[in-house]
């Protein structure tokens, strides 16, 4: 698990990068992990199947409107836990705001495709930060 | 319910008998006779397209009928003769009165522009349904229904022939003895008729619709099985897609193959709600519709790590244009990201409504299944009128399911050398570590394929449960028995030629190109050679080779 908190963490700080090549990264890694980890937690003892299926789909409807990176590689997904679809869920949160900013214009120039990333990236985090039942 | 092509002959019938009583008043024979001749002259038309006198066209399916349906048409037009007669004897005293015939022919043009909308302008075909039409049992269940009409018309002649003078009495008479031999022997024609295709709808276009707040229940049953309808054209069209039209991408196919698991999870949620006090119908299709939902989400997941290069997001991010560059113009703004295919949005729809219809209308995916509680299930089921409407709108929406699962990997076979993986699996051990994405590993799309294949099984025992069901609930679906027959022309689990006989025809294209190519050469050499100087014999290759 601690790994997996480097690597949201490494994630987290692209994203504050300036320049906009990191950050453009950053957002569709970030998009990238939250739908297969929404998609690992749709079975899941606890979890309502319907909301984490829309978490899925909106994070692959707002990397639909993001430029995909050209290096790196894929962040490994953790188990779905609770505290993991939190993290990552503010991540999204964090990627909706970033694209709302005037920084958002490195990640996305293009206006409309980058307001449509960032309403589909706010449902993201809407559904993945509530799609397990309370204990 | 949309109306279905029997309907529309049903109707027909129905307006002629309506008409019978008028043809004792004197008044309405006139108007009468020149809307019979309308009417034949539809049925002619309907003959006429339907190929049956064996001219058709070349490239057009062969004339399925027998002979006997060459006669119908020659009494159709005797019985057209003699009614022109009778009509010329008496022209219509009441200019534009109208009677019953004037709907009969309004339901028999509806019928015929019905057939149309499953071709497209040059005639191509848009839905599997096209296929079917092309069959002999369908064109004799046109041949059939025909006769229905002109056996109604026959006696609505008599009818008239009672109170006319001697003259027109005679040509009247006459007109009905044409009219009923054609049908005697069109229905002659009329063995093995495919009686399904009497449950033909319309084709549908490819407009999503979309939700309206204050939509009834039965309206959405009624949205859901046009948008199952749109599926399915969709599924038709998908391999056979001509370039520059929007095509599924890697883009759209995983959300299509999320929004189809979203509507199967729903739809369990759906039927656990209306079926509580019935809990056998529950336990035999809950767990199916859990299981295709499953099934449906796994292929989406197979898209994880792939990237379709043919989506213009699918480009990096390139560093910005200097000021220089921006100065003179050249800077080439970044390609534009593609709006999803119309797919994406009606299978979207598709799983809105069916949430909509259990949870209320201000209901939303992401808002989950449990913020909402459910419509008390008494209002639901007095709304939907029972339980037998939601089976028959589940069952064609797995129907599209199954087709979109069986067109899909045909699709995805033709696209799959624009598809891009970063997934670790199969990374190349020479890759430079600075380049992400590679070309997808055969595997990848075998495995895909192979998940689009299981989806395509769970759907298939979905629609079969979901038959038995309704069945053992007394609400029979009519529907299935034309999409058993389209299973029979066109099996969805086939693709339309089999990789071998592909490359087979791709031999015989290019074996023959080769051939034309010779012919050609051979024919030029042939003319041209009077004009051309004699060669010199020792420049010949048979004087070179005199051997050969």
């Amino acid at each position: 698990m601690a790994d997996m908190g480097d690597a949201l963490d490494v994630l987290a700080d692209q994203l504050r990068n300036e320049y906009g090549q990191e950050a453009a990264a950053a957002a569709w890694d970030i998009l990238n992990l939250g739908e297969r980890l929404a998609d690992a937690a749709v079975w899941q003892y606890g979890v309502d199947s319907v909301q984490a299926m829309a978490a899925a789909q909106s994070c692959r409807e707002a990397r639909r409107y993001l430029l995909s990176p050209a290096s790196g590689r894929p962040v490994q997904a953790p188990q779905p836990s609770r505290a993991a679809t939190g993290s990552c869920a503010r991540l999204l949160d964090h990627v909706a705001r970033v694209l709302q900013s005037p920084s958002g214009v490195g990640i996305q120039p293009d206006a409309t495709a980058r307001q449509s990333a960032a309403a589909h990236a706010t449902t993201a985090h809407q559904a993945l930060s509530a799609m397990w039942r309370t204990p | 319910m949309s109306v279905e092509l029997g309907q529309l002959f049903d109707a027909a019938v129905e307006h002629i008998r309506r008409a019978r009583p008028l043809a004792s008043d004197d008044g309405y024979t006139g108007a009468l006779l020149a809307s019979t001749l309308d009417i034949l002259i539809q049925l002619d038309i309907y003959s006429r397209e339907l190929n049956w006198d064996g001219a058709g066209e070349e490239g057009e399916p062969p004339a399925a009928m027998e002979e006997a349906t060459v006669h119908l048409r020659s009494h159709l037009i005797e019985a057209t003769n003699y009614l022109h007669i009778a009509s010329r004897l008496k022209p219509p005293a009441t200019a534009g009165a109208t009677t019953p015939l004037h709907d009969a022919l309004a339901a028999l043009a509806a019928s015929r522009d019905l057939l149309h909308t499953h071709r497209g302008p040059d005639r191509q075909l848009l839905t599997p349904y096209a296929l079917l039409l092309t069959q002999a049992g369908s064109q004799k269940y046109l041949a059939l229904r025909i006769t229905d009409v002109t056996w109604e018309l026959g006696r609505l002649a008599t009818d008239m022939a009672e109170r006319s003078d001697p003259a027109q009495v005679e040509a009247l008479q006459s007109a009905r003895r044409e009219l009923d031999q054609a049908t005697v022997l069109g229905r002659a024609a009329t063995r093995d008729t495919y009686h399904e295709t009497g449950s033909l709808p319309a084709a549908p276009d490819t407009r999503p619709i979309p939700f309206v707040p204050a939509e009834p229940p039965a309206k959405t049953l009624t949205h859901l099985e046009n948008a199952s309808e749109q599926l399915l054209r969709i599924a038709f069209a998908a391999a056979r897609t001509p370039t520059g039209e929007p095509r599924l991408t890697g883009f759209d196919l995983p959300q299509l193959a999320r929004s189809l698991a979203l509507t199967r999870l729903l739809s369990a949620q759906l039927l656990q709600h209306i079926s509580a006090n019935s809990p056998d119908t529950q336990l035999a299709l809950h767990a199916e519709l859990q299981t295709s939902a499953r099934r449906w989400n796994t292929v989406a997941e197979a898209w994880h790590h792939l990237v379709d290069l043919n989506d213009p997001s699918a480009r990096p991010l390139l560093p910005r244009y200097d000021y220089l560059t921006r100065q003179r113009s050249q800077a080439v703004p970044p390609p534009q990201p593609l709006t999803p295919h119309p797919a994406c949005e009606i299978a979207a729809t598709q799983a809105l409504r069916t949430g909509r219809l259990l949870y209320g209308p201000d209901w939303q995916p992401h808002a989950g299944s449990r913020t909402h509680p459910p419509r008390p299930r008494a209002s639901l089921l007095a709304d939907t009128e029972g339980a037998g409407p939601v089976l028959h709108t589940l069952y064609r929406m797995s129907m599209a399911g199954r087709h979109l699962a069986a067109a899909i990997p045909a699709l995805i076979e033709k696209a799959a050398h624009s598809l891009v993986t970063d997934s670790i699996e199969h990374r190349p051990p020479k890759l430079p570590t600075t380049m992400r994405f590679y070309p997808a590993h055969h595997r990848q799309i075998e495995q895909i394929n192979e998940e689009y294949r299981a989806a395509g099984v769970a759907e298939g025992t979905l629609c079969t449960k979901l038959l038995h069901q309704a069945q053992a609930a007394g609400r029979p679906i009519a529907r299935a028995r034309l999409d058993a027959a389209i299973t029979e022309i066109y099996p969805p689990d086939r693709p339309a030629l089999s990789a071998q006989q592909e490359k087979i025809l791709e031999r015989i294209i290019a074996d023959i190109e080769r051939r034309t190519e010779h012919f050609t050469s051979a024919v030029q050499r042939a003319v041209h050679q009077p004009q051309n100087p004699p060669h010199p014999h020792n420049h010949t290759p048979a004087a070179r080779h005199p051997g050969r």
